[in-house]
Parts: structure tokens; C-alpha cells; sequence
């Protein structure tokens, strides 16, 4: 008998050895999936918490000492309470203090609106270079901490009186939570929620709404 | 679905994306499991640690090689740990040894069967695996080599090394059971 003709049988003879049976599907599934329900929860909420515990203290510690810097000093106001502005004295008839009360005075509004300007100006520039993938690229070495930043600034307008302008209020909730994922990003370097962030971008048209909301003109800060 | 999208759901916590994994690979590892184990027992368990290996793992898992590849190297190790453990091979063949007068007298190529298996079960497990995969699993020698990590030319040349082994051992229970043409 020839070589080929021999392995030909001896495959013949062996195909019964050890013979699988039908795969026990289910039964191996129930197992399976058993022991990584046991797994689980402990092990991504450790990962997770290792992970995210830089910038969370960071925004935390801003937070709380940008609370202390607005209580603090001036205790007998209530939040969101009266602020002091005082006009140019070219425009001011007598050069005086003009100060407004309330946090629904027109006035007061757009005083604050004035100041959410910088904050949008400084996003709208963030995420632009997001979008143009600087961040990803590892160039900028303190994209994370101006996002973290932006982020404490974006839940203070968010507080405030800007806030009640229901356009306004819609642009900081979604620029919040896309610099949350940003900030997630740099600390993590996860693709996925790079993908996530810059969808969001796209789809809520982020960008040119921040631009839409900011005025004209110089900007009140140095980038 | 894509598998390299089902893989990425996995990674994040998908279940039934897991679910999914498995269901398209199961039937593979569980049969090459108990091809190597020869119990059901054991070939489910070699099975289950698998697959939980390898979604435990899914974040290590780099996409050069497929998935497939990726997760019968897992099956393998688990599966040649396990029988290391065991030595269920010994075993096996004291059963074979205690059924042997009764297995002889139906028929010679039952005999010349058994005295088949035995030599398989007697290959290393190196030259085992590689006849086992390509023999009677029908897997291709460039999967064999990705698998275990070989040059496609030493898969080739373990089977062919196994092959002979068996045929010899054949061949010399041929002669005794008068000849080899009754196989």
C-alpha cells in the first residue's frame, strides 16, 4: 500500500478518536457568563477610579476654592446675589458706582453673559485644536489641565444668572459635557471616547454656536 | 456584524456582544478541546476558561491577528495545562488496558483501532495537537503555524513526523493481527 494511500486510512481510522459530542452551548454559556458576573463589577470601577482620580481632584479643588473665594469673602450674599459693577466714567453721567440687585435684572444678564464671553472664546479656540487633533498628538502638554479648568468655569456659568437664557443654558450643557470626555481623553488616551467627542461636536454643532455667542471685537483675556 | 466592531463592544462591557463572540467560535474550541481531552468533562471546562480568558484578556488583544488565532492560542495553552495536570492519559490507557480482551474479538480493525488510538494518545502532545488540527479538524497548516506560533514548514513537518509515528505503530500491530490491509 503507498504512503498516500496508508494516511488516507489511518485518517479514516482515527476520525473517530476522541469524537466531539454536540457542543454543550448553553450549559457552557451560563457558566461563563456566571463567573464574569462575578468578576465584573469590582474590576472596571477600580480601573476606572485609578484612572480618573487626577483630574477629578483637580476640577474638585478648583471647585472648591473658587466657592470659598465667593462665599467666603463676602459671607452676607446669597448665591447668584447682587454684583458691583462700575461703568466707564466717561460714560457714566456722574462717574459713579452703579451697582444692580437681582439676579433676573436684565442688567445683571448680560453683565454675566458678558462675562461667559472669555470662557466661550477660550472653548471655541480648545476645541478647535481638538478637532484638528493637537490634543491627540501629544503636543500640548497642558490641554488637559485648560480643559479641566474650562470645564470648573463652564459649571460656574452654568450656576449663574447667564444661565437663564435658554440658548445660552443649552450651549453650556453641551460644551460641558464635551469637555468632561476631553478631559476623560487626555488622562486616558481612549480612542473610543475621542470618537464619542468629537460626533458630539459635529452633531450639536458645538463650535458654531459657541461662535455665534461671541461677540465681536478683542478679546477680554490673553489666550 | 463586523467582528472587529463586536470585538471593540466586548472591550467595553457588551454582553451580548461577548455573547456574540462566542457563539461564532464556540463550536471550534469545544471541538478541539475534547479532541485533545477525550472528556466531556474536562473538554468543557478547557472551554469555559477560554473563552473567559480570553474576554478578561480582550483589552491585550492587539488586531494583527485575527481573533480566531488569538483565542485557539489561548485554548491550546489552557487545554495542554490541563491534561499536564491530570494525566488523564494514563488513565485512559489503564481503561483501554482493562477493555482489552473484550475490544479484540469483534473484529480486527476494532483491534487495529484501538491500537490507532493508543499510538495517537502516545504522540507527543506537539505532534498530537498539529495531527489532530489538520487530520481531523480540517485546520489549514498556515492556521496550525499561527496558532501555535510556528513556521508553517514545522507544522508541516510535525504532521508529517506524526504520521509516521502512527504508521509504524500500525504497522508493527498489523503483523500481529495479521496484517495491515485490514485496517
Amino acid at each position: 500500500m503507498n504512503k498516500d494511500r496508508l494516511d488516507e486510512r489511518l485518517r479514516e481510522a482515527a476520525r473517530d478518536y476522541n469524537a466531539p459530542p454536540p457542543t454543550p452551548r448553553e450549559r457552557m454559556w451560563a457558566r461563563i457568563a456566571d463567573e464574569r458576573r462575578s468578576r465584573r463589577p469590582a474590576r472596571p470601577a477600580f480601573r476606572r477610579t485609578r484612572r480618573i482620580w487626577y483630574p477629578v481632584a483637580a476640577a474638585a479643588v478648583l471647585l472648591l476654592g473658587i466657592a470659598i473665594g465667593r462665599w467666603g469673602l463676602n459671607p452676607t450674599q446669597p448665591a447668584g446675589g447682587p454684583v458691583a459693577i462700575r461703568e466707564p466714567a466717561d460714560r457714566s453721567p456722574r462717574g459713579a458706582a452703579i451697582t444692580t440687585t437681582h439676579g433676573t435684572d436684565r442688567d445683571e444678564i448680560a453683565v454675566y453673559r458678558y462675562a461667559a464671553a472669555p470662557v466661550l472664546s477660550k472653548a471655541e479656540l480648545l476645541l478647535t485644536q481638538f478637532q484638528a487633533g493637537r490634543a491627540a498628538a501629544g503636543d500640548d502638554a497642558d490641554f488637559s489641565s485648560r480643559a479641566a479648568a474650562l470645564l470648573v468655569e463652564t459649571r460656574l456659568l452654568l450656576d449663574s444668572p447667564a444661565a437663564e437664557n435658554t440658548e445660552l443654558r443649552m450651549l453650556l450643557g453641551d460644551l460641558e459635557l464635551i469637555l468632561a470626555r476631553i478631559v476623560r481623553i487626555a488622562a486616558q488616551q481612549e480612542e473610543d471616547e475621542r470618537v464619542w467627542a468629537e460626533q458630539g461636536l459635529e452633531e450639536r454643532a458645538i463650535l458654531p454656536r459657541l461662535r455665534a455667542n461671541i461677540p465681536f471685537g478683542p478679546l477680554p483675556f490673553s489666550l | 456584524m463586523d467582528e472587529s466592531r463586536l470585538i471593540s463592544r466586548a472591550r467595553a462591557g457588551d454582553a451580548a456582544a461577548e455573547r456574540e463572540l462566542y457563539e461564532r467560535h464556540v463550536d471550534r474550541i469545544y471541538r478541539l478541546a475534547h479532541r485533545m481531552t477525550g472528556d466531556e468533562t474536562m473538554a468543557e471546562d478547557c472551554t469555559q476558561e477560554t473563552f473567559i480568558r480570553a474576554f478578561d484578556r480582550l483589552a491585550g488583544f492587539r488586531e494583527q491577528a485575527a481573533f480566531s488565532t488569538w483565542l485557539h492560542s489561548i485554548a491550546v495553552s489552557v487545554v495542554l495545562n490541563s491534561l499536564r495536570k491530570v494525566k488523564r492519559l494514563r488513565s485512559r490507557e489503564t481503561e483501554l488496558a482493562d477493555a482489552g480482551p473484550a475490544a479484540a474479538t469483534p473484529a480486527v480493525d476494532g483491534a487495529l483501532k484501538i491500537a490507532l488510538h493508543r499510538a495517537i494518545d502516545a504522540l507527543p502532545d506537539g505532534l498530537r495537537l498539529v495531527f489532530l488540527m489538520h487530520d481531523l479538524e480540517g485546520y489549514k497548516h498556515e492556521e496550525i503555524a499561527a496558532v501555535l506560533d510556528l513556521p508553517v514548514g514545522t507544522s508541516k513537518s510535525r504532521l508529517a513526523h506524526a504520521r509516521a509515528e502512527l504508521r509504524s505503530a500500525l504497522g508493527a500491530a498489523g503483523r500481529i493481527r495479521a496484517g495491515e490491509e485490514t485496517l
